[in-house]
């Protein structure tokens, strides 16, 4: 579908309309759909032989979904005792992102189907954050953001990714608020076009 | 996984494996039990399809949400009381009008009483799917309802009406807890004739019997499949044509027919003790196959989702008790064990059903729930504890208390592995075939307040459950 494709190891941009087929890309790449032939290499390992759990990703899915029936505080602990993060690394992670994106620790006991969607995204992003991935993978992350919780999600993910060296890929519709990032690709019915216009 | 379906296989391995001592000599007796099945299958099919179908349009037609859930209820309470107080309502209303229930009439009317509603609501779920073209070609074709009914409705609900024609055809041949109360010696199905070749330890010729049983039911099975109805996305709204809402009383007859029944008078002509330990004993089977439901439930939820396993489920029909019950005899010799696997025998029966009735949706509400505790890294056992056991307790809680409901109301399983008079039930069962129904009656105010202890139980753990998860 996509043929060879070099993402940079730093923040890449993966935008189109709807039924372009960014969201099986997202589903190859976390090993929900069963693609033999593809291999995907990050930092010398091929990630597409290693099972979704394995890979040890930072996603947030479409929609900002979490688990409806917990805390957020409860969602976060899933993630770090599945990514066996050290206690004292997840609770200054924990305060540093719910200063920056205003999510406070009484929010965070709250079961998650009362929060707003906002909320929701917010958890989500550091749900994805928190549990030391190897690679980020944000679906439509920040599009139930307003403008000032948005600026500051995606300045938090920018930082993240330079700071700790994590190849990120960002997908969205809308890529207004990316100028930033330098590799951008575009996703046309499944094929994916570097900078618009050129096969990468 | 692969035990799994072994295990709801178990059935047909097991007469698979015992093929070797088929009896084919098929009787005058053996065709004549195939074609009476046949018969009351198809008019039991027939019946309830058509009141049904009517009963649908007046479903669908009722402008009131409350007052159409209502309804609906109503139409699928007869589908889901265990069978005896459907049984017992229909001999009591029958002795109170002074006519005969035994034989094909007799079979012909319980089975549609129990089947007319579920197949008004089965109809009216598949017809919101089409409703919108419907209403489109409507306004433009014709404003005569029953117009609109043949040239529109029918043509397009053709692949529904076979498929539903099929599954209530498949429920009435397998029947045998209503044909071994008011079958009479001419009016034998082939599940009941099975059974009477167990007892009297013909067990070729009961193999032979539940071969052939298997292979025609495979063929309908094959039909079912290939004529289930395709699920639509079209926006549902209801039919502009109220005139047809006091139809309503084709899918809510069935439940003021069972409810009507259920008055008379009541005896009883043994001492306290002894319906104290009967209603006890019975009262533990139930429980005890409610909880091995939920345990069940819960380990095939472990590895839920899972294509195949999901696909499995999904076209699996549970084989007939009679075929169940024999292929357990054939494969246990010790009588306590054979007690015991009463249960095993439930659970193959019982979880087809309630997988398509109530675990189906329930496994595609979980699924990108699932799949996001795996992008979270985590593993098997800690999906499983934090995030399936937590979202599925209430609706597994739900099946293991019908499930728990219906065994304690079975007289058809415990009949073959028991043999005793030790339950509840098969008490009921031996006074109504003796149509002393006050001593029924008074029986079935025990076992109903027996549900009710089940129904507190149910209550009293989604409780505890509403605050632990």
């Amino acid at each position: 579908m996509i043929g060879k494709v070099s993402l940079s190891d730093q923040m890449n941009l993966i935008y189109g309309q709807s039924g372009s087929g960014k969201s099986t890309f997202v589903d190859v790449l976390l090993g929900f759909v069963n693609a033999p032939r593809v291999s995907w290499l990050v930092k010398n390992e091929d990630l597409a032989q290693l099972s979704t759990e394995q890979k040890k990703l930072g996603v947030v899915l479409q929609h900002g979904q979490v688990f409806p029936h917990l805390t957020g505080m409860q969602c976060l602990e899933f993630v770090v005792k599945s990514r066996k993060v050290e206690n004292k690394k997840y609770k200054d992670d924990l305060s540093a992102f719910c200063e920056k994106l205003q999510l406070t620790h009484d929010k965070l006991k709250q079961k998650t189907a009362t929060m707003s969607g906002g909320e929701k995204q917010r958890l989500a992003l550091m749900c994805a954050l928190i549990g030391e991935p190897k690679v980020l993978i944000l679906d439509e992350a920040f599009s139930s953001l307003d403008g000032e919780n948005k600026l500051k999600a995606i300045k938090l993910v920018k930082d993240f990714s330079q700071e700790r060296q994590v190849p990120t890929i960002i997908i969205s519709h809308d890529v207004s608020k990316f100028d930033f990032i330098k590799n951008q690709y575009q996703m046309q019915k499944g094929r994916l076009l570097h900078n618009v216009g050129t096969t990468s | 996984m692969f035990f799994l379906i072994l295990f709801l296989l178990s059935p047909f391995l097991i007469l698979f494996f015992n093929i070797t001592e088929l009896n084919f000599s098929l009787t005058s007796e053996v065709k004549h039990v195939f074609a009476f099945t046949f018969e009351q299958s198809f008019l039991s099919a027939l019946i309830s399809v058509v009141l049904g179908f009517m009963g649908s349009l007046g479903l669908i037609s009722l402008q009131n949400k409350k007052v159409s859930k209502a309804m609906e209820f109503m139409a699928l309470a007869p589908c889901f009381v265990p069978v005896i107080f459907v049984v017992f309502s229909c001999l009591n209303i029958s002795s109170f009008f002074k006519f005969s229930l035994q034989g094909l009439f007799g079979i012909i009317f319980v089975h549609s009483l129990i089947n007319t509603g579920v197949c008004s609501v089965l109809f009216s779920t598949a017809l919101k799917n089409k409703i919108a073209v419907i209403n489109k070609l409507f306004v433009l074709h014709s404003k005569n309802s029953f117009v609109y009914v043949c040239k529109f409705i029918l043509p397009l609900m053709i692949k529904d009406i076979v498929y539903i024609f099929s599954s209530v055809f498949l429920f009435c041949f397998t029947s045998f807890s209503i044909p071994l109360v008011i079958g009479g010696v001419q009016s034998t199905t082939v599940d009941l004739l099975i059974y009477e070749k167990i007892l009297s330890g013909e067990l070729s010729l009961a193999v032979t019997l539940a071969f052939v049983q298997f292979l025609f039911l495979a063929l309908i099975l094959f039909l079912l499949n290939s004529f289930k109805g395709n699920e639509s996305s079209i926006e549902v709204s209801r039919i502009p044509w109220p005139r047809l809402s006091p139809l309503i009383v084709f899918a809510a007859l069935p439940f003021i027919i069972l409810c009507a029944g259920f008055v008379s008078p009541m005896s009883f002509s043994q001492n306290t003790s002894f319906y104290l330990k009967m209603s006890l004993n019975s009262l533990f089977i139930a429980l005890l196959a409610g909880y091995l439901m939920f345990m069940f439930v819960q380990f095939l939820l472990a590895f839920l989702p899972n294509k195949f396993l999901e696909f499995f489920l999904q076209h699996y029909t549970s084989p007939s008790t009679a075929l169940t019950c024999l292929a357990v005899v054939i494969f246990i010799s010790s009588s306590v064990v054979l007690k015991l696997s009463l249960f095993w025998v439930y659970l193959i029966l019982f979880i087809p059903f309630l997988y398509k009735m109530f675990l189906q949706s329930f496994v595609d509400q979980i699924r990108p729930v699932i799949k996001l505790a795996k992008t979270y890294g985590g593993d098997r056992w800690m999906i499983y504890k934090v995030v399936i056991f937590p979202l599925s307790y209430k609706v597994t809680l739900l099946v293991a208390f019908i499930a728990a409901a219906w065994v304690l109301g079975d007289y058809a399983v415990t009949s073959v592995l028991l043999g005793d008079l030790s339950t509840l039930a098969l008490n009921i069962k031996n006074s109504m075939r003796a149509y002393r129904l006050d001593e029924s009656f008074g029986l079935l105010m025990i076992l109903l307040l027996g549900e009710g202890i089940l129904f507190i139980i149910y209550r009293g753990l989604l409780k505890f459950g509403n605050k632990e998860y």
